[in-house]
C-alpha cells in the first residue's frame, strides 16, 4: 500500500463509506463534546476501545492499523510518561526516584526528578481523551471523501471558502504523505552511503524544503482549478448529497444523550458548590459513578 | 523482520490496552495485592484526599464481618460498598453514590448489611451481603431536612440490630443560624426487617441535640439513645444524657441527666453506652472521662473518673472516653488522645496518663487492668475472649511507629499479637471464630509534607 493510499478513505466497508458527510461530522463532534465531559477513567477507557470497534467494523486494513496503534502508543505513552514525571497537583506520591536531590549538579538543579503515581493515572486519563478523538478523527478521514464532509457543511450554510479550506486540510492529508515518500525516495537514490537502520531520521532534515516548494505549486494549482470550476457558485453549492432519515435520527438520538450526559455532569458540579436538588439525585449518582 | 516488527508492535498495544484496563479501574498494579508473610494480606480502597495528621475529622472506613457469607464487608468514604473473602478477594463491590459511609451493621443471620450514609440525601440502605443488591433504602432527609448550601447532609450516624432484625437508627445533622451559632437536629427511627417503618422517636418532632450513638437491648425490651451535644443551651428540650424507649413502639420510658463536671458543660457520649447480653447494664463512657455503669432504667451503680480533667499550665486537659462494653470478662472502657479543652487542636503541656487506653473493671468496679497504646483507640470489636484494636492517630506526641492493631486477650489484657501499619489505623473488625483480623489504615499527611501509608485494607491471621 502507497503512502497516499494509507492516508485515503478508499477501502473502507459500503456501511461507514456511504454515510452522510454530516452523520460523520456530528458523531465527532458530540463525541468530543463527551470526552471533554466524562472525568472518569473507565468511562473513558470504555469510550477509546468503542472508536477501535468502529475501526474493526469499518474494516480498515492491517496498514492503517499499524499507523493508528503508533500514533495512540507515541500520544499515550506519551503523556503518561511526561504527566508521572511533571505531576504538579497534590497529593502526588513517589513511585520511582530517577534523579534524587542529594544527586552532585543534577540534584539540585531539578529538585529531583520523580515519577509519581497519580501522575500516570491523570497522564492516562489526558491520554485517553486525546488518541480517542485521533482514533475517531482517523475513522472518518479513512472512511469518507472529502467530498462528503464538504457538502455536509455547505448544508449548514458554512461559508464555502472556510468548508472548503477545511476538506482541504484533510484532502492534503494523502498528498502530503505521497509526496514526502517520493522526496524520501529522491533523497535516498541520492545518498551514497544508503543503507542502515537510521536513513529515514539522516534524511529528514532535508524533507522540509522541498515539500514546501511542491506544496506551493500545488495549491497554486488547485486554486486556479476552483476558480475556473466555479466552485464556489450557487449552482455548486445546491449539488447536495442527501441525508437519509434514519442517519437523522442517530444523530437526534445521539445529541440527546450527549445532553443528558452534559445536564448530569454539570447539575453534579452545582450539587457539590450547594446547589442541590433531591429529585436530581439519580443524576448525581450517575455522575458521581461513571462521569 | 517486518512481521516481527508488526508482532511486537500488536503486543505492545494489547499490553497497554491491559494496563490501561488496570490504571483505569480502583485498582492499580502497584498495590493491588499483596499476600503472604507477616504483613498479612493487603488490598486497595482506591483513593481519598488525603488529610492532614491532625485534622478532627479525618478518614475513616467501617468494617463488619458477615458470618454467613465467611467474608469482610467494607465501607469507605469513597461511598463503597466491598465484600471480600478472607483471603483478600474482591467478591463484589458497590458504589452507593454521593455519600460517605459512617455506618455499618450485619443482621443476626448475617445475610443483610446495614449501611448509613453522610451526603445530602443521608440515605441509609439495606443491602444482601451475597449479591449487593440493594433491597430497600430510607432517606433521612425527608426526617429531619438537608441544608447543602451550608453543608449540613443529613447522616445515619448510628445503627443497631436486634434479635430478630429490627433496625434501630440514629439520624443527625447539625445546624446554622443566621448569626452563625451551631445547633443539631436528628431524630431516630425503628425499620422491621422489611423495611417498614415502625416508630419514629420523638414521633413528631426532632431531638435539638446531637445523637451519635444508640443500642438495643438482647434480652430485653429497651432501646438507648445517647445524646452528644458539647454546647448546652438551656432553652434546649431534649437535655437528658439518656433515652430509654420501647424498642416496640418507641415510648419514652426512662431518660437520666448525668451531671457535667468542670471545665464541662454537658454530659456527653459520643461513642456508647452499650448493653450487656443480660440486657439489664450498660457500660457508657463519657468525653469527659468518666466511666459509667448503669441499669436498664439508666440508674448509675457505679462510676469511675478513668481521665479526670486537670489544669495544668492554666489550661485544661484530659483524655476522651469514648467506648463502654459489658461483657462476661467485665466491663471495658476505652479512652484516646489527650486533648486541650480550649481547643483540641492547641497543644497540652503533658499528655494524659490515663489517655490512648482500654481499662478493665469487674461488674462490682473493681479495677482490673490498663492497656495503654501509643495512640488513640480508634475502634474496638470482640470476639471470644479477646479485643481486637485499632490504633490511630497520637496528635500529640506524633510518634509515626504506634501505628498498627493489636489483639488483646480480655482476661487479663495481654497483647497476644501486633501488627504494624504505615499510616494511622481507623478500623477494625475481627472474624466469628477470632482468628483472623481486618484493619483500614488511612493516609495522613504529616507536618513535614510527609504521606504516610495509603486507603487499604488489611487482613491479618494470628
Amino acid at each position: 500500500m502507497s503512502a497516499r493510499q494509507l492516508w485515503e478513505g478508499t477501502d473502507a466497508k459500503p456501511w461507514i463509506r456511504n454515510l452522510n458527510g454530516r452523520t460523520k461530522l456530528v458523531f465527532l463532534f458530540l463525541y468530543a463534546v463527551l470526552m471533554i465531559t466524562i472525568d472518569n477513567p473507565r468511562t473513558l477507557y470504555i469510550l477509546f476501545l468503542f472508536t477501535l470497534l468502529l475501526h474493526g467494523l469499518a474494516g480498515t486494513s492491517f496498514s492503517k492499523w499499524r499507523v493508528l496503534i503508533i500514533l495512540i502508543l507515541l500520544g499515550l505513552w506519551g503523556s503518561m510518561l511526561s504527566q508521572a514525571l511533571f505531576f504538579a497537583r497534590t497529593p502526588r506520591t513517589p513511585l520511582l526516584v530517577l534523579i534524587a536531590p542529594g544527586t552532585p549538579f543534577f540534584g539540585p538543579l531539578t529538585g529531583g526528578l520523580y515519577i509519581y503515581r497519580e501522575g500516570i493515572i491523570y497522564g492516562a486519563v489526558q491520554g485517553l481523551r486525546a488518541v480517542s478523538m485521533l482514533s475517531l478523527g482517523m475513522l472518518v478521514c479513512w472512511t469518507s471523501d472529502p467530498r462528503q464532509l464538504l457538502n455536509g457543511m455547505l448544508a449548514w450554510h458554512l461559508s464555502p471558502q472556510v468548508a472548503f479550506m477545511l476538506v482541504t486540510a484533510i484532502r492534503f492529508l494523502p498528498v502530503l504523505a505521497a509526496e514526502t515518500e517520493e522526496i524520501m525516495i529522491a533523497l535516498r537514490l541520492r545518498d551514497q552511503k544508503a543503507k542502515g537502520p537510521f536513513l529515514a531520521i539522516r534524511h529528514l532534515p532535508y524533507v522540509a524544503k522541498p515539500l514546501l516548494a511542491r506544496c506551493l505549486r500545488r495549491s497554486q494549482t488547485l486554486a486556479l482549478s476552483v476558480v475556473s470550476r466555479g466552485f464556489f457558485s450557487d449552482k455548486a453549492a445546491r449539488r447536495r448529497q442527501q441525508w437519509e432519515g434514519r442517519e437523522r435520527w442517530f444523530c437526534l438520538a445521539f445529541l440527546l444523550v450527549t445532553l443528558a450526559v452534559l445536564f448530569s455532569k454539570v447539575s453534579f458540579l452545582l450539587s457539590e458548590q450547594g446547589l442541590y436538588a433531591g429529585s436530581l439525585r439519580g443524576f448525581y449518582d450517575f455522575s458521581s459513578l461513571y462521569l | 523482520m517486518k512481521h516481527v516488527k508488526d508482532i511486537i508492535l500488536g503486543v505492545v498495544f494489547l499490553a497497554s490496552c491491559l494496563c490501561l484496563f488496570w490504571l483505569t479501574g480502583n485498582r492499580t498494579p502497584w498495590v493491588l495485592r499483596d499476600s503472604g508473610g507477616e504483613g498479612g494480606i493487603t488490598a486497595y480502597l482506591g483513593d481519598v484526599p488525603v488529610q492532614n495528621y491532625d485534622r478532627m475529622g479525618f478518614t475513616g472506613a467501617r468494617i463488619a464481618f458477615a458470618k454467613k457469607e465467611d467474608a469482610w464487608l467494607v465501607g469507605t468514604d469513597r461511598g463503597e460498598l466491598f465484600l471480600f473473602d478472607r483471603q483478600g478477594e474482591q467478591r463484589w463491590k458497590r458504589s452507593l453514590g454521593t455519600g460517605r459511609l459512617v455506618s455499618l451493621t450485619v443482621s443476626p443471620e448475617g445475610d443483610m448489611a446495614y449501611v448509613g450514609e453522610s451526603s445530602a440525601d443521608g440515605f441509609y440502605y439495606a443491602i444482601a451481603v451475597r449479591t449487593g443488591d440493594i433491597l430497600y433504602r430510607y432517606k433521612g432527609a425527608d426526617l429531619i431536612g438537608t441544608d447543602p448550601s451550608n453543608r449540613s447532609f443529613p447522616a445515619a450516624v448510628h445503627i443497631a440490630v436486634d434479635g430478630e432484625g429490627n433496625q434501630y437508627v440514629n439520624f443527625y445533622r447539625f445546624l446554622i443560624d443566621k448569626a452563625g451559632n451551631r445547633s443539631y437536629t436528628g431524630r431516630m427511627i425503628s425499620l422491621d426487617k422489611s423495611g417498614r417503618q415502625r416508630w419514629a422517636f420523638p414521633a413528631q418532632e426532632a431531638i435539638d441535640s446531637w445523637i451519635n450513638w444508640c443500642d438495643v437491648s438482647p434480652a430485653g425490651e429497651r432501646v438507648v439513645l445517647a445524646t452528644s451535644a458539647y454546647d448546652f443551651r438551656p432553652e434546649m428540650k431534649y437535655k437528658d444524657t439518656l433515652y430509654f424507649l420501647d424498642k416496640k413502639t418507641g415510648r419514652l420510658l426512662d431518660s437520666v441527666f448525668l451531671n457535667p463536671v468542670e471545665p464541662f458543660d454537658n454530659t456527653v457520649m459520643r461513642c456508647s453506652p452499650n448493653f450487656g447480653a443480660d440486657g439489664k447494664h450498660l457500660a457508657g463512657m463519657s468525653s469527659d472521662g468518666r466511666a459509667f455503669y448503669l441499669d436498664d432504667t439508666g440508674k448509675v451503680l457505679w462510676w469511675r473518673f478513668l481521665s479526670k480533667p486537670a489544669k495544668v499550665d492554666g489550661y485544661w486537659l484530659n483524655a476522651s472516653g469514648r467506648d463502654g462494653y459489658v461483657l462476661p470478662e467485665g466491663v471495658f472502657f476505652t479512652t484516646i488522645n489527650t486533648f486541650n479543652r480550649e481547643n483540641w487542636q492547641l497543644p497540652t503541656p503533658v499528655t494524659h496518663p490515663g489517655d490512648n487506653s482500654l481499662f478493665a473493671f469487674s461488674p462490682e468496679g473493681r479495677f482490673l487492668y490498663q492497656v495503654r497504646a501509643g495512640g488513640t483507640m480508634a475502634a474496638l470489636t470482640f470476639a471470644k475472649g479477646v479485643a481486637a484494636v485499632a490504633i490511630g492517630r497520637n496528635v500529640r506526641t506524633h510518634d509515626y511507629k504506634v501505628h498498627g492493631a493489636q489483639i488483646l486477650r480480655l482476661r487479663d489484657g495481654k497483647v497476644l499479637a501486633s501488627f504494624t501499619t504505615e499510616g494511622p489505623c481507623e478500623a477494625v473488625g475481627i472474624s466469628a471464630d477470632g482468628r483472623q483480623m481486618a484493619a483500614v489504615e488511612a493516609p495522613a499527611l504529616t507536618p513535614d509534607g510527609r504521606i504516610l501509608g495509603a486507603y487499604r485494607l488489611h487482613l491479618w491471621n494470628w
